[in-house]
């Protein structure tokens, strides 16, 4: 008896360890890294996180372009002829793009950072944050 | 017998490190986070304890090894976490 508890209990052991092991990684999945906290964001060329901050509400879309330079994408809304635009700075999905490599979790929070202009090429909102998708 | 009182103060220290490192994971749904950190924790702590028990660890009885099963399987559960948020220095 006391032969079987301790071969089952080692076993066991065994397989706790890697559950545990794995489900440690589990909250990290489009989680937010602690240690490198953009590392799955893939930024515009002249983009800082830094630079995005100094943006204001009515700057002008020259003043935009000229601080962070050319946007990741831009998006013109044509459907609702409202003739307003918007520039995207950052994208999700880097850390994969950027490594062949399969890693356990290869995907983490992102940080979100937009622009919208109005018809006057004004700021008229700046959308940043995390991302947890 | 007398158990050691260390295991329970590394066991508390191991148990809040990691679920205040797994708590900043994210800003959405840290209560569901936070029991299922502490479910699976539970969970792994009963399998260690039976290991430590069946082996005789320092003659602890089965309820008495919980004081560092629960700090060891914590442990694992945070080594997983770190394992994974630091991996890009690992490859």
């Amino acid at each position: 008896m006391n032969m079987f508890n301790k071969t089952l209990s080692t076993l066991l052991l065994l397989f706790i360890i890697y559950i545990l092991f794995d489900i440690g990684q589990a909250p990290l999945i489009e989680g937010y890294n602690l240690f490198f906290p953009y590392i799955d964001t893939e930024f515009g060329k002249e983009y800082t996180p830094d630079k995005f901050d100094q943006i204001k509400l009515y700057d002008s879309k020259e003043h935009v372009l000229l601080t962070l330079g050319s946007p990741l994408y831009t998006f013109k809304d044509t459907v609702n002829n409202v003739q307003i635009s918007k520039f995207t700075y950052t994208n999700d999905g880097y850390f994969k793009q950027s490594n062949k490599i399969i890693y356990s979790v290869g995907d983490f929070a992102w940080y979100r950072s937009n622009i919208t202009f109005n018809n006057k090429d004004q700021v008229i909102y700046i959308d940043k944050g995390w991302s947890f998708d | 017998m007398q158990i050691n009182p260390y295991y329970l103060k590394f066991s508390l220290v191991q148990c809040t490190i990691t679920l205040l490192f797994t708590l900043t994971t994210t800003f959405f749904y840290l209560d569901a986070l936070f029991f299922f950190s502490i479910i699976t924790i539970a969970i792994g702590s009963v399998f260690i304890s039976y290991f430590l028990y069946a082996w005789n660890f320092q003659n602890m009885l089965f309820y008495q090894t919980f004081n560092l099963s629960i700090g060891l399987s914590a442990l694992l559960y945070f080594l997983g976490y770190l394992f994974a948020v630091l991996q890009p220095l690992f490859i």
